[in-house]
This record gives structure tokens, sequence and C-alpha cells, in this order.
């Protein structure tokens, strides 16, 4: 029976990724084992055929049948949507928002304000400001409360999705968990006429795209990655907030309760 | 065939230049199709992968990141399509049960090419996550972080699967399979 130590140190060394230090542990122990030997040189062996499968031409027609399919895109309409996007992201992606130990949301997005306002210049406080129409300023605010909580996984991703709101503010952080760099879609939705979004802050290294309108925001990203967005619901009326994640394999859609324990403003 | 950068026919084609995507597709028509192949054992299915594949890449030129190598973002697309495919045939065929390239008579091919298709069918039945690994490093021959960007997986699975992979074909194919004509 040959280690498994043995075995990856046999695969690596297929692989070329062997230390000397390695190579010489491996040589030592093929000297003394003859099962390890005879796996060896049969897995260089079929590592050498492998290599050496010839390809197969493509069918001829190939360049032509995908050149007649292409359909017409506009891709300067949809970079300049993305880039507005983007563009009012960025303004909220310094400094990272941090929730720290057991700092409340309604706290934290209070110092969020401060910080960012403290830290961008006049006309990027400006452009935000134009940007998001209404900043949220501490006193808009006022006190927030958890109202939902829901954690699932999709595909190698873990979710988790922390739902807080103030009188008049929803606050959505979705986090994204993965060890893998696999697509992902998140789109966070209403059909509630008197929600207005803004995008407070994002982490994503992968982001592939953002974009939003009044009533959802959407980003696709290849791995981890955490949002916090909020929502104006002046009107109270808004039930639930649908949240769609989307990879090439799955999708799930969880509805997320926004009402629950309203919070009186005293 | 050209010799520019991805990235420049990238942004030719992005401004509007649809004969630098026609530059990216005679490129890539090749590996693409071959990784499309070894996936659905179907020359047919492999070329309809294959367009499919380039025409979303052209739909999300747009969307690609540039951090990313062009071809292992469009190797992605084929995985994704080709897995679909298999996903519509999977009621109508089973899959282990597929014939690789059989339409060719075996008598009349040289000795490396019989090798060749032993290995190919062992590998066309290793289960799926196996045998993407293997296509992409070896047909491929792309480096593990390419394959866990094309995959969606982290290299630690790549290279957990291409592992047992090897095991399995080795325990499929008999030396004397693997050294016939060597």
């Amino acid at each position: 029976m040959i280690s498994d130590k043995v075995v990856e140190l046999i695969h690596r060394d297929l692989d070329g990724t062997l230390s000397q230090k390695e190579r010489a542990q491996l040589e030592k122990h093929l000297e003394s084992d003859n099962e390890s030997r005879e796996m060896l040189a049969k897995l260089r062996l079929l590592h050498k055929k492998l290599h050496e499968i010839s390809e197969t031409e493509p069918p001829a027609d190939l360049k032509e049948s995908v050149m007649k399919s292409l359909p017409v895109v506009r891709y300067s309409a949809r970079k300049q949507e993305l880039s507005v996007a983007s563009k009012i992201i960025e303004l909220f992606q310094v400094p990272r928002f941090q929730m720290a130990g057991m700092f409340s949301l309604g706290a934290a997005a209070a110092l969020l304000f401060l910080v960012i306002t403290q830290n961008l210049s006049i006309s990027q406080q400006a452009t935000a400001e134009k940007a998001m129409g209404t900043i949220l300023s501490p006193e808009k605010i006022g006190n927030v409360e958890q109202v939902d909580s829901k954690h699932f996984t999709i595909d190698d991703y873990k979710v988790d999705i922390n739902t807080s709101r103030s009188e008049n503010i929803v606050f959505v952080r979705i986090d994204l968990k993965s060890e893998s760099n696999q697509p992902v879609q998140l789109v966070v939705s209403s059909e509630a006429a008197d929600l207005k979004f803004h995008a407070l802050d994002y982490n994503a290294p992968n982001l592939i795209h953002a974009s939003f309108g009044n009533d959802f925001f959407s980003a696709a990203t290849a791995g981890p990655g955490n949002w916090v967005l909020a929502f104006d619901d002046p009107d109270k009326a808004t039930e639930t907030l649908t949240i769609e994640l989307k990879t090439e394999l799955n999708s799930i859609t969880e509805l997320v309760d926004i009402q629950k324990a309203k919070v009186e403003n005293n | 065939m050209s010799n520019e950068p991805d990235v420049q026919l990238i942004e030719q084609c992005l401004n509007g230049n649809n004969r630098a995507f026609g530059e990216l597709v005679e490129r890539y028509q090749k590996p693409l199709f071959n990784a499309a192949l070894k996936i659905v054992n179907d020359r047919d299915m492999a070329k309809d992968v294959t367009q499919i594949a380039f025409i979303r890449a052209y739909e999300k030129l747009d969307t690609y990141n540039q951090k990313f190598k062009f071809f292992s973002w469009i190797y992605r697309m084929v995985v994704n399509e080709a897995i679909n495919v298999l996903r519509q045939q999977k009621n109508r065929v089973d899959l282990d049960e597929c014939q690789m390239l059989s339409n060719e008579n075996p008598e009349s091919m040289l000795h490396h090419r019989q090798v060749e298709e032993k290995i190919e069918t062992a590998v066309a039945k290793l289960p799926l996550d196996y045998r993407m690994v293997t296509i992409f490093y070896y047909f491929a021959n792309l480096p593990y972080d390419e394959i866990s960007f094309v995959l969606g997986i982290s290299e630690k699975k790549v290279k957990s699967r291409l592992y047992s992979a090897r095991q399995i074909l080795s325990r499929t194919l008999s030396e004397k399979e693997l050294a016939y004509n060597d």
C-alpha cells in the first residue's frame, strides 16, 4: 500500500513541482519500494501519452458559421451604462466599510457617511451627492434594527444576507464566501414603486460588472465579495425584497422580509 | 493570421470592427473545438458548442476582464455550453456508454492512433469533473491556475481531481496498451 504522501509526491513529480528536498525524499523512498516505482513508471508513461494526443481539425466552416451568427451588439451604450454604475460604486469604495464586532449597522452606516464625506474631495462629494440623489445622513438613517437574516449555500458559495432597517431606510448586507472563482450573478430587486436604491459599498476583487436602476441592483463576480445596499422606503409599504443568486448551474431566489419588527421613530 | 495581441483585437472589436473578432475565432477555434469535442464526444455537438461559446463571448465582450487571459475566459464559455448540451443529452444517452469518435474503422488506423483512441476512450469514460480537468491539463495545456478559473473551482480541487483522474486512467489502461508502438 502506497501512502497518500508518496502518491502526492509522485503526481507532483509528473507536474515538475517537486523541490530538491522532496525529490530526494521521493527517490529515497523509490529505492526501497517496488510498488511505488511501478506506479511512477506507469503514470509517467500515461502522462507522456496524454500529452502526445493529437488535435482534431475543426470543421472547415466553423469560423464562417460563427461570423454569420454574430448578433448586433451596441457595446458603446452598454459601456456608458456600466461606467456610471462603476463610478458611483467607486466613490463609495474608499474607505472600506468595516463591520467591527457588535457595532450596529446604523452606527456603522452613520460613521461611513462621516468618513466618506471627510475623505472625499469637495468635487467628489458633490459628484457623489449628485449621483446618489440624496446622500444618507446620520439624521436620516436614525435607529436601525435587524429585521431578517438568511444563510444558505449555492454551489461553492456560502451566502449570508442580513437585513436591517430604520424608519425610512432598508439596509441589506450580502456576503458571498467561497474559495473558488466560479462566476455568480447577484440581483436584488423589488416590485415596489416607492423603493429607491442606493449603493453604499462593496468589496468584490473579481467584480465582472455591476448595474442598477431605481428598484434593482445587479452584480456579477467571480469569487468572494460583499455588498452593503440601501433602499429608501419612505412609505413603508413594501413587504419584501427579492434576492436572486445564479451560477452557471443553479439559481436561488430568496424573499427577504423588510417589514418585520418595523421600527417606529420616537 | 494576425500577430496582434488578443486585447488589441478585443479593443478593435468593441469599436465596431468585426473582422478583429474573426481573427480571434481563427486563433482559438481549434483548441476550443478540441476541448468541446473531448467533453461532449460528438463532432456535430462540439461544433455547436464552440459556435455558441464564440457568440456568447462576442455578446459579452465588453464585460471581459483583462486580468484573465482571453482564451481562459472563452474556454469557460465552452465548458458551460458543453455542460448544457450534456444535460440536455442526459436523458437520452448514457454518457459512460458513449463511443469516442466511433465512426472510424480501427483496422485502417495507424498504431499510434489506436493507442490514442484507447486513451481517449478511457478519458471519455472518466466522471465529468475528472474528465474536464484532464482535458484542460493535457489537451489544452492550461496551468493549474487557469484551469481553476475556467472551471470555477479552487486550484486545490483541480490538483486533487487530476490526481484522481490519473489514478483511474492508470488502473483502466494496461501498461501494454499504453506502451503499444512506443
